[in-house]
């Protein structure tokens, strides 16, 4: 690499000037080049631009943001205006709306050009990927097709057999326990016993794959609304161990609702199954913000999870107890952790800060705004 | 039961089946079944019944049939106008709410979900036929 040499020393290397050099690539028709000033005025596009995107009807600064999607103009608000401030150059995947209202993908790389210490000027170079989206997105269609294939096998297929078995389990107990040995009677328990683990299995198994599932848009939720319903679902549970639930006002966010009522049902069924021997289980639900975010946090005064199982814990049919000793299938945190990720959220774990027990902490994304109350231009100045 | 009803049960699981009639025998209504294998053969049960035969109090419809499915039939079967004034009820395995919701867009009086516990599925066809056709129970 040449690079310390700058780019002069290297075009005058293979006989080119560096204007002609920026000449070729702004004639480019496969590369769309924009310039704007530090106000986001955009000052001149080339051809490419104008075939990706249309050519700007004003160079207004802030008219720029009229062509975005008005679900990606807040981030790329936000970029764009932390690189005139002096940040880095950044790139975006993003959607552009054309003159005539079809919606292109584009990927977008936002250069600064400083002088003096300032951000003058922005060169943004974007490229369309409508065209890899909607083949990406085909893909992700197949997979959820092929996916709701899958619950629905679990759902109807290996429930229906299992019932069978259970049920004339249930008929050979019930109508002829007379004539069977006491041996044979337990072997009966054995199979009415196999048969309800199986069916939490396959419950459990099939809550699982539906955190998989692409196909639940988000939406804006209030969690108290969300607790409320997974309390009342796991009440005769709480009443049966007295335990002490408290739940701070919890806000609106943007999430899938099924998928949030499988992160608390969860957390509230371990919490009151993983509590101390003979004491009743205490648990604290409460959020504070974050940036554009909210953390949730869930805490409980339970047995804890060791730290080396943290991970671990997360995976599928994982349990740390014997069925004996806890019930449960080892699926409650897979559960919550697929469903937090299809929120572009991660699971925290963590030992409570004070006392025994576990806090389970993540963030959710607040409502947007769509723009409406954000300054349009970067407003350096 | 106080009085005869004639019940068409679809249901192409033997074992099912048997279990379904076994309940109903609890129920005291064990003689009035008649039972066919898939839904191609329930719309023959129904189209033969306007040549004369004794009309069906009540449809047990289980979802998902070899050939044509349970919401397939149900559809024909209505647009045909075989199931006027006959409740037709959905017993289905499924646990998904879209399954429920297909039978009850496509005309389901009820959807009826299987259960495991014995008693609970006793219980559950009772109730249903008490409502859907006023068979009184005898059983417990």
């Amino acid at each position: 690499m040449k690079e310390d040499e700058g780019p002069q020393v290297l075009f005058e290397g293979v006989g080119i000037t560096a204007d002609e050099g920026f000449a070729a690539a702004w004639k480019s028709e496969l590369i769309g080049l924009a310039l704007t000033d530090h106000r986001g005025a955009t000052s001149g596009w080339n051809r490419g631009y104008e075939i990706v995107a249309g050519a700007p009807s004003t160079a207004d600064p802030g008219a720029w943001l009229e062509r975005i999607h008005p679900d990606d103009r807040d981030e790329l608000l936000r970029q764009g205006t932390a690189t005139v401030r002096g940040g880095p150059e950044f790139a975006a995947r993003y959607r552009i709306v054309r003159p005539h209202g079809d919606t292109r993908w584009v990927h977008a790389v936002t250069l600064p050009v400083v002088r003096d210490g300032r951000t003058r000027a922005l060169i943004g170079a974007v490229f369309d990927i409508t065209d890899d989206i909607e083949n990406a997105t085909t893909v992700v269609q197949e997979r959820s097709a092929e996916l709701e294939q899958l619950i629905h096998i679990i759902a109807h297929d290996l429930s229906s057999p299992l019932r069978a078995v259970s049920s004339f389990a249930q008929l050979l107990e019930r109508n002829h326990a007379g004539e069977l040995s006491h041996e044979a009677q337990g072997f009966i328990e054995e199979i009415v016993t196999g048969t309800a683990r199986m069916r939490e299995l396959l419950t459990d198994l099939q809550s699982y794959l539906q955190t998989l599932r692409s196909d639940d848009e988000p939406e804006e939720v209030d969690l108290n609304a969300i607790v409320a319903e997974c309390l009342g679902l796991v009440q005769q549970a709480a009443t049966a161990c007295g335990a002490t639930i408290e739940v701070a006002d919890l806000p609106t966010v943007v999430g899938v609702p099924p998928l949030l009522r499988a992160v608390f049902t969860n957390m509230l069924t371990n919490a009151l199954t993983y509590h101390q021997p003979g004491a009743s289980p205490h648990i604290w639900l409460t959020s504070k913000p974050v940036g554009n975010r909210h953390q949730i946090s869930f805490s409980d005064d339970g047995i804890g999870i060791p730290a080396h199982e943290h991970d671990r814990i997360m995976r599928p049919f994982v349990r740390l107890h014997g069925v004996e000793d806890y019930p449960g299938t080892g699926m409650g945190l897979a559960i919550v952790h697929r469903a937090l990720r299809r929120h572009g959220t991660a699971l925290t774990i963590s030992d409570r800060k004070s006392g025994s027990g576990t806090t389970l902490s993540f963030e959710l994304r607040h409502p947007p705004n769509h723009s409406q109350s954000l300054d349009r231009s970067f407003a350096l100045e | 039961m106080e009085e005869e009803v004639r019940i068409l049960l679809v249901e192409d699981m033997p074992s099912d089946a048997q279990l379904t009639h076994i309940a109903l025998r609890e129920l005291g209504i064990a003689n009035h079944i008649e039972r066919v294998r898939s839904g191609e053969d329930a719309l023959t049960a129904l189209r033969n019944l306007t040549e004369g035969s004794a009309a069906f109090g009540i449809v047990l419809l289980d979802l998902k049939l070899m050939g044509m499915d349970g919401v397939t039939f149900l559809e024909t079967a209505k647009e045909e106008g075989l199931v006027e004034g006959i409740p037709v009820v959905v017993l289905t395995s499924s646990t998904l709410e879209s399954d429920r919701d297909a039978a009850l867009a496509a005309g389901a009086a009820d959807v009826v979900k299987k259960t495991h516990d014995w008693d609970e599925w006793v219980r559950r066809l009772g109730d249903l036929l008490n409502q859907h056709i006023g068979a009184n129970s005898t059983h417990r």
